[in-house]
């Protein structure tokens, strides 16, 4: 067995310069030539333009509108659907028009505000269940569950529903652009130089070698960073293509939060079919999602909800359908979990219900459906490494003493009343199918120099999770040098290949692994005091068991996969309907741990995020304005709110991982929200069908006899 | 303009330019900065000396308008019910910076001071350069952010006045257990003597467009036994009820708003039933 | 000409004195460490010590701070008492993006700075004014009260 020595934390790699507040993040780049952008957003939801009133354009100014952009107006992502600038017909409210350049931010506003837009309303739709756009659905088939429904003893039917969430990292989007000599340069927050590389090059018409993407330091980004740059990206571009100045554009809060992509906001519709003994025989999903204005990536994340809408449960007979709809509302775009933590919450929830209208223990029931090695994943996959999630419950059970908390809390009658709740969840690491082998496509370089460091070369970003960290501990550890000797530099694409984008949890999983695969070569061909470059191409370790098929969704969606469990115990106060997050469990199979200190920080950072999802993170759009709109009315938990976190592991090497490691980031997010949910439950003996689980919604459940 | 941009060193000064000049007065600026306009002529208030006392003495607690809601937790003086609020507003930044002037000044509908200071009938001492008047808090706020005060006027001086409140309640209802604007605020308290109501109070804020209280029905109250008190709760509460017509915001609705505050109404009876009571 | 002491340097600005504190030190002192997150006194990405206190600069008109004594986290980092706390967030892994992180070490000091033994429910008080989106706040707490052992009795108590 390989050493564990590769888990002991470290000290990451830009820890002092963080700490003492010498990062640069995009705002913190300032230069006395800078100009400013300001950008004209859309008032009405859907709307043709009819005229813009622009005043006379004062000296040092500059207006940018679609009609500049070189090649095409539309933000290449997955396809080129959303516009740069949209000045024709407005499809959500926040959507960019046009963009004003001035000297100082204050000059450009100032200006902006003296232009007058005349819109003529279009018919508007604000609800998925009537919208009749659909942007992209898809389904499949698994088993013959039109036979088992029409035999079936009852058909238990659910509606469930997840709310929008706003990414709210700390640090507001932005970048800077300089257009000069023919070529562009943009630097700043993203997830994603080469999106947005690529995105530059479609709508300018640039070649690769006059496009030129840098990431600044990232203040977070769980997905918001992934897609949304791009837009941010091309405006800046835009802005410096036209004004000839280098630009800078940098949100603030509220802009950020009426612009850029949100979750999205899922209907979930379970219907299972039971026999007499009240055993699961099969399982009928329809889930929509809510789009917003363009489809943008949805494709990919309504394919994620759909092959993940078992959760960790094994049905054999299954027929799923998914579809996004289009909606005049901000679009919603990528979000730690891309689309299975509505269906994990879904149907774990859904599971747990069951059990209760057959009145029978919800853990024990959930637990009979729960996955094991060899079984059978809702596309017809295999589960083909080893799997643990039913020692992982086992453990989570005795870590928080679930049973006797239980029974001891259903005695509780004063004002204050606890609760315990559990949920279970597996899911996917990295892309499905063989998307890294006929998409992606990464690539990795190792540069070792004369004075033998080596550099780590890849598109990776580090956002705060500590990846170049945990990218230069795989390369030391492989090579047996100091970490010291290795680092790994904010991608800049002049320097580095393209190792694929930063999510899906794949950078450990798939980059690491290539890192690991040229750090052998090196050691092997390593010569002191020489200079070597180590190229290394993905590859596919192991063969598929069930390939997977696009078309039918059918087969292994996914290398391997993750698995977690989460408890969570709250306290009711019976009076106001408040509950407060009082411990919370979590035990996760992440492979093997690459640095204790960084995987804790990502299960304790998800599982706070995921505690806000469940709970408090409410976000309503009315007639297609957000509501919560600035960080003190969009709410998301403080360290008060948050009682005792508790996580732990299980070692479980997966294979063609580097040193055993698998997807880690996205887990713990996913499976807080039917914890929570259970834990709510346990205490009201109420049924909730729908996050986030306002006081509100409780106060009103309370009002109804059980 | 710059210069219209003052920081004066005495009170007198500050009553000068205020009468002199169009500017704002600025406290802890917390609430000013928020809706900030860049062009604003400020009058840089918060390190009056004069403002930041707090003492006592018959006519009740006398509060400079200055306290920061730091300071006034660091004040041994400060009464109980206040010092209980003021620990639940926002953070403690917020705290260091903010004012209880500042909080009576801007009159919104979620000042959480607000229902405190009701209950101790709080008077206002307004100054100017001609004299000072006095007000009632009550009387003060007349609606949403809008307040009886003359523009060459500054609030300096809060008058709590002197109660035999033997039992008091707060809750804070907010979105989190930190950093919030109330969904509700509810202050309350009692004077229970001799298995009697002697007094009897309920203020809210965060549940209409200025902080609530009704005497009348706190008269209904007043010199019942503690047995006829708890014999009427269900009426009690009722009544409010009647009378407590919240808003629906994007913090919470109208139905929670007023379902938990009726409930915190029943609570309030039920813990003076629970001191005070026989069992 | 509005003056004070900025980082135990008396400074000067002629800018506004409604100017917002965070806007003159970031941009006329070029001192970046304060952070913008929110601009309305909810998140603390842009604390500063004031006479020693916690504040948001965001919320602070310039003139009000006349002859005040202004800590941004540049200044604060050449003090001993940072390299504690700075040890303490680095052994316990507290750091991942590091937005919110020099607001973070001035809540922290400002906590111990006036309390040298804090409980758990005091730090998570103290750190409420400061979101952070990716750590969840635990390694966070960990790390203030790691610094709070470690400096006992010694550094903290010194006082500045
Ligand atoms: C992030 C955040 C969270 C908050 N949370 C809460 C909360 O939980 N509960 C709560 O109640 N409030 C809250 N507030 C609001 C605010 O902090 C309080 O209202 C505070 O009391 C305002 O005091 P200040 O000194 O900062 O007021 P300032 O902003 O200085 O002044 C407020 C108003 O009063 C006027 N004024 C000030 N002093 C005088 C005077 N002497 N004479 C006449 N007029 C005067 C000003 O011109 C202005 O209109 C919050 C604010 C922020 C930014
Ligand atoms: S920027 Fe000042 S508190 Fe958020
Ligand atoms: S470390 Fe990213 S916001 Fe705190």
């Amino acid at each position: 067995m390989r050493s564990m020595s590769i888990s002991r934390p470290v000290k990451r790699k830009d820890f002092d310069e963080k700490i003492s507040g010498r990062a640069k993040f995009v705002d913190d780049y300032q230069s006395p030539d800078y100009y400013h952008a300001c950008i004209l957003r859309s008032e009405r939801p859907h709307a043709r333009i009819v005229s813009i009133n622009i005043p006379e354009i004062p000296e040092d100014t500059w207006v940018a509108r679609g009609r500049d952009v070189p090649v095409q107006n539309r933000v290449l992502v997955d396809i080129p659907d959303q516009f740069i600038l949209n000045d024709v017909e407005v499809e959500y409210v926040g959507e960019a028009i046009l963009i004003v350049v001035a000297k100082t931010k204050a000059k450009a506003r100032r200006f902006m505000e003296q232009i007058s837009v005349e819109y003529e309303d279009l018919p508007t739709c604000f609800d998925v269940t009537e919208s009749d756009t659909i942007l992209h659905d898809c389904r499949f088939v698994k088993g013959d569950p039109d036979k088992v429904f029409n035999e079936a003893h009852e058909v238990f039917e659910e509606v469930l529903t997840t709310g929008f969430q706003e990414h709210a990292y700390l640090e507001p989007q932005g970048i800077v652009a300089e257009y000069r000599d023919g070529y562009m340069t943009v630097c700043g927050a993203m997830q994603c130089p080469f999106y947005i590389h690529n995105a530059i090059k479609h709508a300018f018409g640039f070649d690769d070698d006059h496009v030129r993407v840098i990431q600044a330091t990232v203040g977070g980004g769980f997905g918001g960073k992934e897609d949304y740059p791009s837009v941010v990206g091309l405006q800046a571009a835009l802005a410096s293509y036209v004004s000839g100045k280098p630009v800078k554009l940098v949100f603030d809060r509220q802009e950020d939060i009426i612009s850029t992509t949100k979750r999205h906001a899922a209907r979930m519709i379970y219907k299972t079919a039971l026999d007499e003994e009240g055993n699961i025989l099969a399982m009928d999903v329809n889930v929509t999602l809510d789009g917003g204005a363009y489809l943008g990536i949805s494709t990919t994340v309504i394919e994620r909800s759909l092959v993940h809408c078992l959760g960790p449960y094994v049905v054999d007979h299954v027929r799923a359908y998914g579809c996004v709809k289009k909606t005049n509302q901000v679009v919603t775009g990528a979000f730690r979990g891309f689309g299975d933590p509505q269906t994990i919450f879904a149907v774990d929830t859904h599971l747990a219900h069951i059990a209760r209208h057959l009145g029978r223990d919800h853990v024990e029931y959930r637990r009979s459906y729960l996955a094991q090695q060899g079984d059978r994943t809702a596309t017809d996959g295999l589960y083909r490494d080893p799997v643990f999630i039913r020692e992982m419950a086992d453990k989570v059970l005795e870590q928080s003493d679930y049973y006797a908390k239980r029974e001891a809390y259903s005695k509780d009658t004063g004002r204050y009343r606890r609760g315990i709740g559990i949920g279970f969840l597996g899911r996917g690491c990295g892309f499905a199918g063989f998307a890294e082998r006929d998409f992606v496509k990464g690539v990795v370089r190792i540069r070792k120099h004369a004075d033998d460091t080596v550099e780590a070369l890849v598109s990776s970003t580090d956002m705060g999770q500590g990846i170049h960290t945990s990218f230069c501990k795989v390369i030391a550890e492989t090579l047996e040098i100091p970490l010291s000797q290795v680092s790994c530099p904010r991608p800049d694409t002049q320097r580095v290949p393209n190792s694929g984008p930063t999510n899906a949890s794949r950078s450990m999983q798939i980059v690491g692994r290539m890192l690991q695969r040229a750090a052998l070569r090196l050691k092997d061909e390593w010569i002191p005091g020489k200079e070597q470059v180590i190229e290394e191409h993905y590859r596919e370790e192991r063969d598929a068991v069930n390939p997977w098929n696009t078309k039918t969704f059918n087969g292994d969606g996914f290398a391997t996969y993750g698995w977690s469990t989460t408890v969570t115990e709250v306290e009711l106060d019976t009076v106001t309907s408040e509950v407060r997050l009082v411990n919370i469990w979590g035990v996760f199979d992440i492979g093997r741990i690459i640095d204790r200190n960084l995987v804790e920080g990502q299960m304790h950072g998800g599982l706070v995020q995921g505690y806000g999802y469940a709970s408090m993170e409410k976000m309503e759009i009315e007639n297609g304005v957000i509501m919560q709109d600035r960080l003190n009315n969009y709410i998301i938990p403080t360290a008060y709110d948050i009682g005792g976190i508790h996580v732990d592991f299980v070692d479980n090497p997966y294979e063609a991982g580097p040193f055993g490691a698998k997807g880690a980031a996205e887990l713990p997010f996913c499976g807080v929200a039917s914890s929570y949910v259970n834990a709510v439950e346990n205490v009201t003996q109420r049924v909730y069908l729908s996050i986030p689980l306002t006081p509100e919604k409780i106060f009103e459940s309370l009002q109804e006899e059980v | 303009m710059a210069i219209n941009n003052r920081k004066p060193q005495s009170l007198n000064e500050a009553l000068r330019i205020r009468h002199d000049c169009e500017v704002i007065p600025y406290m802890g600026g917390t609430d000013v900065m928020v809706e900030r306009d860049p062009k604003a002529s400020f009058l840089f208030l918060g390190d009056l000396p004069e403002l930041q006392q707090l003492t006592r003495d018959a006519e009740g607690w006398h509060l400079g308008s200055g306290l920061t809601f730091s300071s006034l937790l660091a004040e041994e003086d400060c009464p109980d019910l206040l010092r209980e609020a003021v620990s639940r507003i926002a953070s403690p930044a917020i705290r260091n910076l903010g004012t209880i002037g500042g909080n009576i000044c801007n009159a919104s509908p979620a000042g959480d001071t607000l229902p405190v200071l009701l209950l101790y009938d709080t008077d206002l001492v307004l100054k100017s350069l001609k004299g000072e008047r006095r007000v009632s808090l009550d009387a003060f706020i007349v609606s949403r952010k809008h307040i009886d005060l003359r523009s060459d006027e500054l609030l300096v001086d809060i008058i709590m006045k002197p109660k035999a409140y033997n039992h008091f309640y707060y809750e804070k209802i907010g979105s989190r257990r930190a950093m919030s604007i109330s969904k509700i605020a509810m202050a309350a308290a009692a004077e229970i003597q001799k298995g009697t109501v002697a007094d009897f109070a309920i203020s809210f804020a965060s549940m209409y467009k200025t902080p609530l209280r009704f005497k009348d029905l706190e008269e209904t109250v007043k010199g019942k036994s503690l047995d006829s008190l708890e014999a009427m709760k269900q009426d009690v509460v009722h009544a409010y009820g009647e009378r407590l017509n919240p808003i629906s915001d994007l913090r919470s609705t109208a139905d929670y708003r007023k379902g938990v505050s009726l409930k915190l109404i029943g609570d309030f009876i039920d813990t003076i039933l629970e001191t005070f009571g026989q069992g | 000409m509005i003056s004070f002491v900025l980082n135990g340097e008396n400074v000067e600005t002629a800018s506004l004195p409604s100017s917002r504190l965070l806007d003159i030190l970031r941009e006329e002192f070029l001192l970046t460490g304060a952070k913008e997150g929110c601009g309305e006194g909810e998140c603390g990405a842009c604390s500063v010590l004031i006479d020693g206190k916690l504040a948001n600069s965001c919320l602070i008109a310039v003139g009000s701070i006349e002859g005040k004594k202004v800590m941004t986290i540049e200044g604060f980092s050449e003090t001993e008492r940072f390299r504690v706390l700075s040890d303490a967030f680095a052994e316990v892994g507290a750091v991942q993006c590091g937005f919110c992180i020099p607001g973070m070490v001035l809540a922290s000091e400002s906590l111990l700075s006036v309390c040298a033994k804090p409980t758990e429910e005091e730090i998570r008080i103290a750190l409420s004014g400061n979101l952070c989106r990716c750590t969840g706040y635990e390694l966070i707490v960990k790390a203030v009260q790691l610094a709070s052992e470690r400096g006992a009795g010694t550094v903290w108590t010194a006082g500045i």
